[in-house]
């Protein structure tokens, strides 16, 4: 078994997926607060901004939505993190071509299409609002879909091609 | 497995001990040790090709096929 622990890409992999996962878990927590805010205290101050702006009655609603839309993506990219940072590790213990592997491969295709619809409610919700920063959310929304269905369709082959090298090594144990 | 491994018989032959024959052909005793006692599931070539160097016998002399 390759023992490749002093690989500085690794390393730096790693270190840089624990800072952006503990940026999702900051993230995370602000939103959870603002959406208590906006249910709370903040309630009043939102509807009267909604209805300075000319948004539809159920603007406050939609505004909710997006804010648990938000909370679910960022959960949800923080899972997906999780997974790479874990498959990083099993790399570095020079163990990449297992079983355990090729299933965090397929759920982070899948978190990775769950996202990617979030992302297109988000763009229908910012629409629906009409605010100021509507159109260009949808905009993003949209750029962002070609390469996440990509990035979806390579997650799943790489999973194949990770449960097809688990099987390989399989075999190869116990051959002396 | 009906495939046995008279590994052992041969270095009684040649009054070797696993250990050292390990050290001729290059491999670690663990293996050697695994393909001694039955549990290896396959051996490459260039393994048998050492063993059967360094004990001076043929593939022959060290597999035998068991009926039951």
């Amino acid at each position: 078994m390759n023992d490749i622990k002093s690989d500085p890409l690794l390393t730096t992999a790693r270190y840089l997926l624990g800072i952006v996962m503990g940026l999702c878990a900051f993230a995370g927590t602000m939103v959870i607060i603002g959406l208590g805010a906006l249910l709370s205290f903040e309630r009043d101050r939102l509807l009267a901004k909604l209805a300075a702006a000319g948004v539809a009655e159920g603007g406050y609603i939609a505004v909710v939505a997006a804010f648990v839309l938000i909370a679910t993506m960022i959960a949800l990219t923080f899972l997906f993190l999780r997974e790479l940072f874990r498959i990083v590790q099993s790399v570095e213990r020079g163990d990449p071509f297992n079983p355990i592997n090729a299933d965090r491969l397929r759920r982070m295709a899948w978190l990775n299409l769950t996202i990617q619809l979030i992302l297109f409610m988000l763009a229908g919700i910012s629409a629906s609002i009409g605010d100021f920063r509507a159109a260009l959310l949808a905009e993003d929304a949209f750029s962002i879909a070609t390469g996440a269905t990509l990035l979806t369709l390579v997650l799943f082959i790489l999973a194949r091609v990770f449960r097809v090298g688990a099987e390989m090594r399989a075999e190869l144990e116990g051959t002396v | 497995m009906p495939i046995a491994v008279t590994l052992d018989d041969r270095l009684h032959d040649k009054r070797m001990t696993l250990t050292e024959l390990a050290e001729r052909v290059d491999i670690t005793l663990a293996n050697l040790s695994i393909l001694k006692t039955g549990k290896a599931k396959a051996i490459r070539f260039s393994t048998l090709e050492a063993i059967c160097r360094e004990l001076d016998c043929q593939p022959g002399d060290l597999l035998a096929y068991q009926t039951h």
